[in-house]
């Protein structure tokens, strides 16, 4: 009892690396990794949050299919040895493909989007916000299944990111780093049924 | 001289404190927003006035020895024209000089936003960045929809997130070490079940 909690002990004090969680057996779980630590990702999403995703990776490919490559989650991207996680949806340039493998995306995509889900607002508003913006993640957006916004943060010039637009209601999603982007928010939230 | 009403003062451009505080009072609460006047939401919803008075009864029970808690509506008069209504401010009481018969001249050291329907856009974007400009050396915003508390703390004259908090963590503060409250806290203290509020 005493050794198994020594050895539980050691598996969190040291940093969780690609390879340690690669080689990890599948136990149904999905997990991510944060600065080293392992965590285990939320139950099973909600069918309001994969409505919404699905609408969103609709609402992309209708307009920046031709220029970027869209994928949605469960995909790894690995910013780095220690920083391993699974953003709903990303784009990545066409330009810049080079970065998808068969291991997943290794560096920054050109776009992450989370949308929130109740046991994921710490992590997605505070921890996954300061992953990507310590790995150059240049457009990050969140989605707010709640109060139906969606928050688009840029990294600024010092590489902090700035909430640059808060859309909600009927407008217009835009972006000057994603062209392509040209969506109404109001859209995302079509088939939520509650 | 007769007073302007709101029609009248929204055409001008900078409007001032004094032009505010000498307008036709038409029952509506108005902010001024870099020389803009601009009319508040309609009348907050229960939750919001609720979790904005107990706030204020639990801020005002672990810090009353070193900080003022104020409710709104009062001024907090950051320049001639940028005059702010936040829901709730802290002041330390080494800085009451900033009060005054008007109401708050200067950045307080707390300042707390409830959000809303219609003020989501003003309290996470516009607000956000007039604080932080003006010095608010520390900034709340609380989303009754999912009671969630965002922290920022001014550095330089950026805000940086520090913590966004739920359930039953205690939410501790920089500027204010006395806070010590937690978010489920306040969900339990709701005297109605949720469903008399949807």
């Amino acid at each position: 009892m005493e050794k198994n909690k020594k050895a539980a002990d050691k598996v969190k004090e040291q940093p969780i690396t690609y390879e340690v969680y690669a080689e990890m057996p599948d136990d149904g779980n999905r997990y991510e990794v944060i600065d080293g630590v392992l965590e285990l990702m939320s139950p099973s999403p909600t069918a309001s949050h994969q409505s919404i995703l699905s609408e969103l990776i609709d609402a992309l490919r209708q307009s920046c299919k031709t220029d970027y490559l869209i994928y949605f989650a469960p995909l790894d991207v690995i910013l780095s040895d220690t920083n391993v996680v699974q953003p709903d949806a990303i784009m990545i340039h066409r330009s810049r493909k080079h970065i998808v493998t068969s291991r997943g995306i290794e560096g920054p995509p050109d776009l992450a989007v989370e949308v929130l889900s109740p046991s994921s607002q710490k992590r997605d508003r505070l921890k996954k916000r300061a992953v990507y913006e310590k790995h150059g993640v240049p457009e990050y957006w969140i989605v707010d299944p709640d109060s139906r916004t969606l928050e688009q943060f840029q990294l600024d010039e010092r590489g902090n990111y700035v909430l640059i637009q808060l859309y909600e209601g009927d407008e217009l999603i835009a972006s000057d780093k994603l062209h392509c982007v040209s969506f109404a928010i109001s859209r995302l939230f079509a088939d939520v049924l509650q | 001289m007769k007073k302007k009403t709101y029609e009248e003062l929204v055409k001008e451009s900078p409007v001032t404190y004094e032009m505010y505080a000498n307008m036709e009072d038409d029952g509506n609460r108005y902010e001024i927003s870099d020389g803009v006047l601009e009319l508040m939401s309609p009348s907050p919803l229960f939750i919001h006035q609720f979790i904005c008075h107990k706030m204020q009864v639990m801020l005002d029970g672990s810090c009353r020895n070193d900080f003022l808690i104020l409710a709104a509506p009062l001024d907090v008069i950051l320049s001639d024209t940028e005059v702010r209504q936040p829901d709730l401010v802290m002041i330390h009481l080494s800085r009451t000089h900033i009060i005054s018969k008007r109401g708050i001249n200067g950045a307080p050291d707390l300042v707390v936003e409830i959000t809303s329907e219609h003020s989501l856009k003003r309290d996470k974007l516009t607000k956000r960045n007039v604080y932080a400009k003006y010095g608010v050396r520390e900034y709340w915003i609380v989303d009754p929809s999912n009671f969630t508390l965002e922290q920022y703390e001014l550095h330089d004259d950026y805000y940086e997130l520090l913590d966004v908090y739920s359930g039953e963590e205690p939410v501790r503060s920089h500027t204010a070490p006395c806070v010590s409250f937690s978010m489920d806290e306040l969900v339990r203290s709701i005297p109605v079940p949720p469903d008399q509020l949807k």
